[in-house]
Formats: C-alpha cells, sequence, structure tokens
C-alpha cells in the first residue's frame, strides 16, 4: 500500500507539472484558439534566463525567478503580436499558425543551445532540499509548492474565466473573435493580455520544475508541451480548469502504471490515451459537450 | 566525390519523402506528422529481414511497403475521422507511438538502432557502391516522382484538389470522401516505407532518431518551403534546404553550433513560409494552406 501511496504523491507532482503548462498553454487556445508549441521554448528559455540570473549574476532566488518570469512574458507576447496576430489579420486558419508555431518552437529551443551549450546545466540555490516524511511516502518542499502552485491557480484561473468580466470577455473572444470585435471589444488587447498572464505561468513553472529537478536543458520544453497538449485535449478544450484536471489524471496514469508497465512507455501511453480521447470522447473528460472535433 | 555521391543520396531519399507527403498535404489538405514513422517502419522491416532473412532488394521493397501500408492503415483509420488539428495532433500521437516502439523493443536495438546490415542483391548482382546506391535512390525519386505527375494530371487529382477545397461538394457528387483520402495515405506510405528500405541499404545501418517527430516535422517543412501541391517546388526545396546547411562546413563555423544553427535555419524557414508566402517557392496558388 505505501508502494501505491507514493505512487499517488509522485503522481500529483507530475500531475501539477503539467497541470502548470497545460494551464498556459489553455488559456492560449482559449483566446486564439492557436495551439501555441512555442509556449515550451517560452518556457525552456525562460528558465535559462532565470538560471543566468541567479547563478551567473548571483541575483538570489527571487531574481533569478523574476527573470524568468519577465523573459517569459516578453517572448510570449512577442510571439503573438509578430506571428499569430498578422496571420489573423490576413485570415489565415489557426492550423497554420499551429504549424508556423513549430518552427517557432524549434528556433527558441536550438537557439537557447547555442546560447547556453547543448549539455544540461544544474539549477540549485544551494543547500539541501527540505525532504518531508509522512508515514512511509517522501516528497521535498519544492514539491509541495508545485503542487500547493498548481491548485491555487487552477481555482483562481477557472473562477476568472467563470466569473469575472476580463475572463468572460476573453472566453467570448474565443468562441467568436469577429462577433467579439464588433460588441467594441479590444479582441487585440486581450489576446496580448493571455499571451502575457499565459507564458508569466510559464516563466514561473520553469524555474520551480527546474529547481525541483535540479537540471535543465535545451530540449526541456519539448516533452513538457507535448504533455500539455495531452493534457488539454484529454481535460476538454477551451476550459482551462479541465486543462488543469486533464494534466492531474495523466500525471496520475503515468505514475500508478509504472505499477505494470515500464516507465520507458510512458510517452507512447501518453499518446495512446489522447487518440483513444480524441476518437470516443472528443470533448474530452471535464468538458463541455461540443460537436467542434470530428468531421 | 564520396561526399557528393552521399548528398545526392541524401535529396533522392528525402524528395521521395517529400513528394509522397505532398499529395497528403499538398493536393488533399491532410496534414499528417507520422510520415518519418512510416519511412522507419519501411526502415526497420529492412533491416530485420536483411540481418535474419533475406537482404534481396526486390522482397525487401515489397514487405517494407507492405508493412508501411498496414501501419499507415492503423494511422489512417482514426485520424481521418478528424478534422485539421485534430487530424495534425492524432497523426502526432501515433509518430510518437511508433517511435516509442523503435526505441523501446527489444528487436529493433533501442537507441542504438540496428548495424551490419548486409548489401543488398538485385537479380544475383550485390549492389555494394555508394554510386550505385545513389542510383537505387534516384530510380525510386524518380519512380515517385513520375507517378505523383501522373496522378496529379489525371481525374483522380482533380479530385483530390476537390477535396482539399470542398469536401462537401465532393461528397454531394456521391464520391467517398474517405476512400479518397485513404488510397492517398496509402500511397504515400508506399513510397515513405520504400525511401526507408534504400535508407538503410545506403547506411548499412539504422538509428532510430531519424524516424523521430523531428524529422516528420523536416519533412513537412520541405513541403511547404517547396510549396504545397508542386512536385518541382519539393524537389527544389529537397536540393536547397540539404545542400545549404553543408556549405556551413566552407563558412568556419564552429562545428559546436552548426547542427543548431542548421535547425534554426529550419525553424526560420518554416516560420517565414507559413507567415509571409504559404504558396512556398513554387507554390500552386496562394490559398492552398489556409
Amino acid at each position: 500500500m505505501s508502494v501505491f501511496a507514493q505512487f499517488a504523491v509522485n503522481g500529483t507532482v507530475a500531475g501539477s507539472v503539467y497541470a502548470l503548462i497545460a494551464l498556459g498553454f489553455a488559456m492560449i487556445f482559449t483566446a486564439s484558439r492557436v495551439f501555441h508549441f512555442a509556449h515550451g521554448g517560452v518556457y525552456t528559455l525562460a528558465a535559462f534566463a532565470g538560471y543566468t540570473a541567479m547563478v551567473t549574476f548571483k541575483l538570489g532566488i527571487v531574481g533569478g525567478f523574476l527573470a524568468a518570469l519577465v523573459s517569459a512574458a516578453a517572448i510570449g507576447v512577442l510571439i503573438n503580436i509578430l506571428l499569430y496576430e498578422p496571420m489573423k489579420t490576413g485570415g489565415v486558419s489557426p492550423l497554420v499558425a499551429m504549424i508556423a508555431s513549430f518552427g517557432v518552437l524549434i528556433i527558441i529551443t536550438h537557439v537557447t543551445a547555442m546560447i547556453w551549450g547543448s549539455n544540461p546545466v544544474v539549477l540549485s540555490r544551494g543547500g539541501q532540499a527540505t525532504i518531508y516524511r509522512l508515514g512511509s511516502v517522501y516528497t521535498t518542499d519544492a514539491q509541495l509548492t508545485i503542487i500547493g502552485l498548481a491548485a491555487a491557480l487552477a481555482i483562481a484561473l477557472w473562477s476568472f474565466f467563470r466569473h469575472m468580466r476580463l475572463g468572460i470577455a476573453l472566453r467570448a473572444m474565443g468562441n467568436d473573435p469577429e462577433l467579439a470585435e464588433v460588441v467594441g471589444m479590444p479582441a487585440r488587447r486581450l489576446r496580448n493580455i493571455s499571451f502575457i498572464v499565459a507564458s508569466a505561468l510559464a516563466g514561473i513553472s520553469a524555474m520551480l520544475i527546474g529547481l525541483n529537478v535540479g537540471i535543465i536543458d535545451f530540449n526541456m520544453g519539448n516533452d513538457i508541451i507535448l504533455m500539455a497538449t495531452i493534457a488539454m485535449i484529454i481535460g476538454g478544450l477551451g476550459n482551462v480548469g479541465a486543462a488543469a484536471g486533464g494534466g492531474f489524471v495523466l500525471g496520475m496514469i503515468q505514475n500508478i502504471a509504472i505499477w505494470k508497465i515500464e516507465s520507458k512507455w510512458q510517452m507512447a501511453l501518453s499518446f495512446a490515451i489522447l487518440i483513444v480521447v480524441l476518437l470516443f470522447r472528443p470533448s474530452g473528460l471535464f468538458g463541455e459537450q461540443r460537436p467542434a472535433v470530428s468531421v | 566525390m564520396e561526399y557528393f555521391i552521399y548528398i545526392g543520396t541524401l535529396i533522392a531519399l528525402y524528395t521521395t519523402l517529400t513528394i509522397s507527403l505532398n499529395l497528403l498535404v499538398g493536393f488533399t489538405g491532410l496534414i499528417s506528422i507520422a510520415q518519418a514513422g512510416i519511412y522507419g517502419i519501411g526502415a526497420y522491416v529492412t533491416a530485420l529481414l536483411a540481418l535474419h532473412v533475406t537482404h534481396d532488394l526486390l522482397i525487401s521493397f515489397v514487405l517494407a511497403s507492405i508493412a508501411g501500408v498496414l501501419v499507415s492503415l492503423v494511422v489512417a483509420l482514426p485520424s481521418l475521422r478528424l478534422k485539421n488539428e485534430y487530424f495534425l495532433i492524432a497523426t502526432m500521437g501515433f509518430q510518437a507511438i511508433i517511435f516509442s516502439l523503435f526505441m523501446n523493443l527489444e528487436i529493433t536495438g533501442g537507441a542504438s538502432g540496428l548495424y551490419g546490415v548486409p548489401h543488398p542483391t538485385l537479380f544475383g548482382y550485390t549492389i555494394r557502391t555508394g554510386w550505385e546506391k545513389f542510383l537505387l535512390a534516384a530510380v525510386l525519386a524518380a519512380t515517385c516522382y513520375l507517378l505523383a505527375l501522373r496522378i496529379a494530371n489525371a481525374p483522380f487529382g482533380r479530385l483530390l484538389r476537390a477535396v482539399r477545397e470542398d469536401q462537401t461538394a465532393v461528397a454531394s457528387f456521391g464520391k467517398s470522401v474517405f476512400r479518397i483520402k485513404l488510397s492517398v495515405f496509402v500511397f504515400s506510405a508506399v513510397f515513405a516505407a520504400a525511401a526507408g528500405t534504400v535508407y538503410v541499404y545506403s547506411l548499412t545501418a539504422l538509428d532510430p532518431v531519424a524516424f523521430a517527430l523531428d524529422e516528420s516535422i523536416f519533412i513537412i517543412t520541405l513541403v511547404i518551403v517547396g510549396g504545397t501541391g508542386s512536385l518541382n517546388g519539393s524537389v527544389f526545396a529537397v536540393a536547397l534546404l540539404i545542400v545549404l546547411p553543408e556549405t556551413f562546413k566552407f563558412l568556419a563555423i564552429p562545428e559546436a553550433i552548426a547542427p543548431q544553427l542548421r535547425q534554426v535555419l529550419y525553424g526560420l524557414l518554416l516560420v517565414f513560409f507559413t507567415r509571409y508566402r504559404r504558396q512556398g517557392l513554387i507554390g500552386e496558388y496562394r490559398d492552398a494552406l489556409k
């Protein structure tokens, strides 16, 4: 039983990590209908910006987080202003924007490798991590922070999109951008806000996760953005809370599956779940019923 | 000289992969990123056959293609029920699953791949030299080009474009959109798998990394840069994007960053063409990628 409890804790940590990235990914999808794969690149670059501030310039942990947050927000909103907005104005479909987004992901990832090298670097605030023990289950302070932050943000963003004017405006715009502009909503500015908030979130997550793992490398955003995509779709499209829920479910399944299936099959298992959900429950586990996916 | 033959073989291989994918993306409007996976199926089937059973070239082609078609059906049957972004994501899922099988199965040799593959034989003649292997790759590329050209100009090619433009209209004429899409998928898979056969026999080894998601995205980049729906564009883009990074070798760019720079170049081209020139270098018309 204790083994199971440890798997469940690991699953919660992994699920929270996915949820943190999926939240921002879903927020951007809700506002602009783009699968913003470059979000993974923003995440990677933020970790390295934080590393430079914290380790190279010795600005402390607060400086590290600030650098990650600011650089992520800046890059994220720049991608929107320079790429997605002009494409939207030109009447290009989100499908093409999605392909362009792969290009941006490749550029950011490899520029990061050119600047900071292609070997992993150690990200540590020095000293020992505090380890908590609950019965036979172990966890660290960084892991608890990740779980807490993911839960708090999921609830905050869910109520923001449900109850606050700005949140409702963002959702309306995602559903029908033309109508939103007709009724006088500043669509462009609203989308930019989404990119800033979601990217800043990715920046904070990158630092938290980097500190928890202890090392960062230029590929770190690639797998995680795939997991965020899976999380958003199995949770339910166009719903930020559902994406976070999808992240938790995915992390849980992956870690509990380790019991029976070797961890090397995690990626294949996750994508198999994605395909099953796409085919049989396209609205996701927690999403509203909508026939948008199938032909 | 060996170097130029190697570059020529690469160009021929990617021409086959790009043209077969262009029929899917450019003519039919289906953006699949499982092409590298199917290419890999052909390569693994060929390598395993050659190592354990036979290295007869024709048998390799036939069995690799059959395997490629079977796997492409597994990919296509569920994915074709989805549209646009969701079709792309489903094919990406299959790509990830196929790659994971290559990396983790016992028989595929894991991350180190397979090596020591014998040279192929054709009617008792052993194809040994780099030059002969280049010819093999070139014949495959030419066959793929000519067949694709024939399809593009045939009534079936018009039907494909009609599917891209307006599925509902095609369906209302009593044509099965699903069957049309499926047949293009299968055609594409035959050539991707055959390219896998040529890849294995050229290198007499295989490396799973050649069949990863990045590779699928690279092939899509080639299709888009060349121009969706343009066969000549595909050939041109392949030649340009393979040769261009090779010039880094002569430009005194440090070896540590050359591979990164190559990826950055590909990423920039993908962004540039999707943003500013969606018809590609030699595109059919601007809105092929809407």
